[in-house]
């Protein structure tokens, strides 16, 4: 009785994980498909995965003849550079936040969420105008900052409530044994949070590496373009170069899901934003 | 394009003259051409150029140029200049080009609007033209009538699934810009000579049962259908014909469709040719182009909108010249390509310049939609178009 | 411990220095642009005024409550948000607890094929959803019509269709972040508490409910507040999706409506004001409900 119970569970489980499955992994298979057609095609009857005529051209022209490599090398940069900052920052500001009592220390962890609230769209304007007077603008320490400064809120308190996990104990005993606070911080627990840095440091990258919007108003150099910018060039109003695009598409990705991968089992146990206490 | 950045950043001491156009496919390859070889040959200023689609380049511009910054010369349709001109984006051209440089152009190669001239063109484009594809519909029809009962012919269930496989017409007529020729075909237009929208009225509702009756009735247009779903039906060959303009005709060839072009046919009932839009596109200059600019931005318009350039870009991308002594050129209008496209122009209508024309695009888009999905009757939706028209047109003003 | 007042300043200068560069770099980028748009909210910026605007008082708010399509985009934006969110949940939880069981093998492979939707840039997937909810050559009524033999949808050009078409891409591309959340909650819970339940001859549902539920809450909490406030705001898969509201404007949310009122009609200080209401929607929701839940309690 039990015993079939378990079968049955067993099934239901991979079948359910096998759908789940398909359906995250179907589109990107139609990102495939459309990279891989002649002729800038967005649309056709056919389901196969691989298109009868099927061309590597739009790969060919899309890292000879375009500026995709440059624009690769350039988020790159831009996205390493935030991952750094956001990390540095975020490990630390956490931290106080985990450990310390102050005053104000409430109200400044509901102002980062407070930040998550307001439309973005709405900010362009302003912080066009703000960039321009600070000569920030067509500057990559522009983005760098707005970039770092999106996700920050997010990072502090993921690394908030992972510290939080960790129990203050082994720092005290630090301290006994004559470390500083900020060696007790350093060579105790930034160990022990290696698993939320790593998100930290993913979700900082992520931000960077695929924004469009913000990029969009700073950058107006196609040398400097990073690669959401590059991409948006293959879009016209009516013209799409849809088989570029697509295989645009696919690359930019490419080193995203390559993180993700590499860093897959960090994921489960860094992504902490509000804990029960250890 | 790179190479000519690469250039550019050896000698940052030339001057920049940078310009946002929005030009796709075979006429960007040429612009960069073009600009390529004008930096190559001069020492002292070079040409920047920066691809933005065109809602968001119009959209960033004024931003930019509202913080004092933005790009020298912008390149784009003739609808855009009331609203830079409006928000004082951008200057007129005369303060910038020669006294006269003007004169050798035809009327409908510069812009006007409250007596300035704002844009110096470059070509007249943006006009929709019937389409068809050779081998599916060797003889093109020349009045509406004509045209249902030969695309009736054509549109066929080839494999019996039900799923019709061919069909005899497809556009976006879900989209008011593609549904404008029908309209001045039975004598009605968007607005009148003040900006007063003029859309509750028998014309249009001729015009929207004319599509419906097509795809309803003779079913020889698809159901339901969008830009890149009427662009891949005419490329994979399952639609004879295609109404679209001149940037997306070189696509066709490309993928192998040996097409022509015909004037969008007439209708019988009002003697009158379906007339679509046509607008100048050309080049606008920044009002915060600096003093010390003003000569190199002189040469670099007299180069890009020159005789020259436009008997080039007429001989490789078919664009209809807006230079009386191009057009007088009859060797070079006589492409087969370039004739037919002249034909449609001849019996096209100048795009209002007026700003409310994208509230009225932005406010007829959605009844106009319902009508085709059938929620609302036509004569509902005429009268919902002119409300939300004039409603966004008195927003605009708080 | 005694601890002298030296030493008390100095851990405060150390606090300082750990909290300062944070709060300066994210204040540096939101305050301006926010001042700024309490201004902008408060004048008479449009076409006519883009460079001689001036402050004009409370106006442009109440044209926003005026507006009569304001109310109908707030109670669409209200559905768009609890739908997604509730199925961001069920769903992420859902597959987190399946993935958790013992017996499942190769989960790593389950876990990043699960995460993709999470990984590709929003504006690639959400224009490849908009393709495949095509009406004569989506894969969706390709599917529908060849293999079920069931009528095409005309996902894009219906308002309840589009609408919907939009949940259903935001719903796959949000429930893998769910789904991480609730797999770190689920190590957290120690393994004695099921084997007690085990010996109490406890069913799965009855463990489910009354050990994972109660002790995954406080790790999902904070992260249902912050999927409440990004989808609310997210603009990115209507607008791609519906491309820009079609069919007439029925597509919109708040964010949606603020971009096409500052961006086609250019009324920044109608705009400004209508994303001054959202704001102030948004600070209410998390105030009661954070407080209703005591989410961040044991932040504090």
């Amino acid at each position: 009785m039990v015993k079939s119970q378990n079968i049955f569970a067993k099934i239901g489980t991979y079948a359910v994980l096998f759908i789940a499955a398909a359906v995250s992994v179907y589109p990107i298979t139609r990102i495939i498909t459309i990279s891989l057609r002649p002729g800038d095609q967005l649309l056709s009857t056919s389901l196969a995965l691989i298109p009868d005529n099927f061309t590597f051209d739009n790969y060919v022209v899309l890292l000879t003849e375009t500026g995709f490599l440059r624009w690769m090398v350039n988020s790159l940069l831009v996205s390493l550079v935030v991952t750094v900052t956001g990390v540095a920052l975020a490990s630390t500001s956490g931290y106080a936040l985990s450990r310390y009592k102050f005053a104000g220390k409430g109200s400044l962890l509901q102002g980062l969420l407070v930040t998550q609230m307001f439309p973005a769209t709405m900010l362009l304007l302003p912080l066009y105008v703000m960039l321009i007077k600070l000569h920030l603008l067509d500057s990559y320490l522009g983005i760098i900052i707005i970039y770092t400064a999106t996700a920050l809120p997010f990072c502090v308190w993921q690394m908030k409530g992972y510290y939080d996990t960790i129990p203050p104990t082994l720092e005290e005993a630090a301290r006994i044994d004559g470390a500083s606070h900020w060696q007790a911080f350093t060579k105790v627990i930034l160990p022990l949070a290696a698993p939320a840095l790593v998100i930290t440091a993913l979700f900082s990258f992520m931000t960077a590496w695929n924004e469009y919007v913000v990029a969009n108003v700073v950058l107006q150099d196609t040398s400097m373009f990073t690669l959401p910018l590059g991409l948006k060039m293959f879009q016209g109003s009516m013209t799409t170069q849809w088989g570029l695009y697509a295989a645009g598409s696919l690359l930019v990705s490419i080193p995203v899901v390559a993180l993700f991968l590499i860093l897959s089992r960090y994921l489960i146990s860094g992504l902490t934003l509000g804990a029960v206490k250890g | 394009m790179l190479a000519s950045m690469a250039g550019c950043r050896q000698e940052s001491d030339r001057v920049r003259i940078t310009v946002w156009h929005q030009k796709t496919g075979a006429e960007r390859d040429f612009f960069n051409r073009v600009v390529d070889e004008y930096n190559a040959s001069n020492a002292d200023h070079y040409v920047d150029p920066l691809y933005k689609e065109n809602e968001e380049g119009r959209n960033l511009f004024i931003i930019a140029s509202v913080g004092g910054q933005g790009p020298d010369l912008i390149f784009g349709p003739a609808d855009n200049v009331s609203i830079f001109a409006l928000t004082e984006s951008i200057q007129p051209v005369t303060n910038v080009l020669e006294p006269g440089y003007l004169e050798t152009f035809s009327e409908r190669g510069t812009v006007t609007w409250r007596d300035e001239t704002w844009l110096v063109a470059d070509q007249i484009g943006n006009h929709l033209t019937f389409v068809y594809n050779k081998a599916l519909l060797p003889e093109p029809p020349t009045t509406v009538s004509e045209m249902i009962s030969v695309l009736d012919s054509i549109t066929a269930d080839l494999d019996g699934d039900g799923r019709t496989d061919q069909y005899g017409l497809t556009w976006n007529y879900s989209e008011p810009f593609f549904f404008v020729p029908f309209l001045t075909a039975y004598g009605g237009g968007l607005m009148d000579e003040d900006g007063k929208p003029t859309l509750n009225t028998e014309a249009t509702i001729s015009a929207i049962r004319l599509i419906l009756e097509m795809r309803d009735t003779y079913k020889v247009i698809p159901a339901s259908t969008d830009y890149d779903t009427a662009e891949t039906l005419f490329k994979e060959g399952r639609s004879a014909a295609i109404i679209n303009g001149p940037w997306a005709w070189a696509g066709y060839s490309q993928v192998g469709i040996d097409y022509g072009l015909a004037r969008i046919p007439m209708i019988e009932e009002t003697g009158r040719w379906a007339a679509p839009y046509i607008s100048a596109k050309g080049y606008s200059v920044n009002v915060n182009l600096d003093q010390s600019k003003v000569p190199y931005a002189r040469r670099v318009l007299e180069y890009l909108t020159g005789p020259d350039m436009q008997r080039r870009m007429a001989n490789e991308l078919a664009t209809i010249p807006v230079i009386e002594s191009v057009i007088a050129d009859s060797v070079l209008m006589s492409s087969e390509l370039l004739q037919a496209s002249l034909r449609q122009v001849e019996v096209g209508i100048p795009m209002p310049t007026a700003p409310q024309l994208r509230q009225i695009w932005d406010g007829m888009r959605g009844p106009y939609q319902l009508i085709m999905n059938g929620a609302v009757s036509p004569e509902e939706g005429a009268q919902m178009m002119q409300e939300e028209v004039e409603k966004r047109i008195a927003d605009t003003f708080l | 411990m005694v601890t002298s007042k030296n030493e008390k300043a100095a851990l405060r200068i150390f606090i300082a220095l750990l909290i300062g560069p944070m709060v300066v770099l994210v204040l540096a980028v939101v305050a301006y642009p926010f001042f700024f748009n309490v201004i902008l909210s408060l004048s008479n910026m449009n076409l006519f005024h883009i460079r001689d605007w001036e402050v004009i008082g409370f106006e442009q708010y109440l044209a926003v409550f005026a507006e009569p399509r304001f109310w109908e985009i707030l109670l669409k934006t209200l559905i768009w948000t609890l739908t997604n969110v509730v199925f961001h949940v069920v769903i992420g939880v859902m597959l987190a607890v399946l993935l958790n069981q013992l017996f499942v093998v190769g989960k790593p492979a389950w876990r990043v094929l699960l995460i993709l939707p999470w990984a590709l840039p929003q504006y690639i997937t959400a224009l490849t959803w908009r393709g495949m909810f095509n009406y004569e050559y989506g894969a969706i009524n390709l599917v529908l019509t060849k293999y079920m033999n069931l009528p095409a949808v005309e996902w894009l050009t219906s308002p309840f269709e589009a609408f919907l078409a939009a949940i259903l891409t935001n719903i796959w591309l949000g429930f893998p972040f769910m789904m991480v959340i609730a797999l770190g909650g689920l190590q957290s819970i120690p393994a004695e508490l099921y084997e007690a339940a085990d010996a109490d001859g406890a069913s799965a549902w009855h463990k489910f409910r009354h050990i994972t539920l109660p002790l995954l809450r406080p790790v999902m909490l904070p992260a249902i507040t912050l999927g409440v406030v990004w989808t609310f705001n997210n603009i990115n898969v209507m607008w791609l999706v519906s491309n820009g509201g079609e069919p007439n404007d029925q597509t919109h949310i708040l964010v949606s409506f603020v971009y096409e009122a500052a961006f086609s009609a250019y009324r920044f200080g109608w705009a400004a004001a209508l994303s001054m209401v959202i704001f102030a929607i948004l600070f209410l929701f998390t105030a009661v409900f954070l407080n209703r839940t005591k989410a961040t309690e044991a932040a504090y």
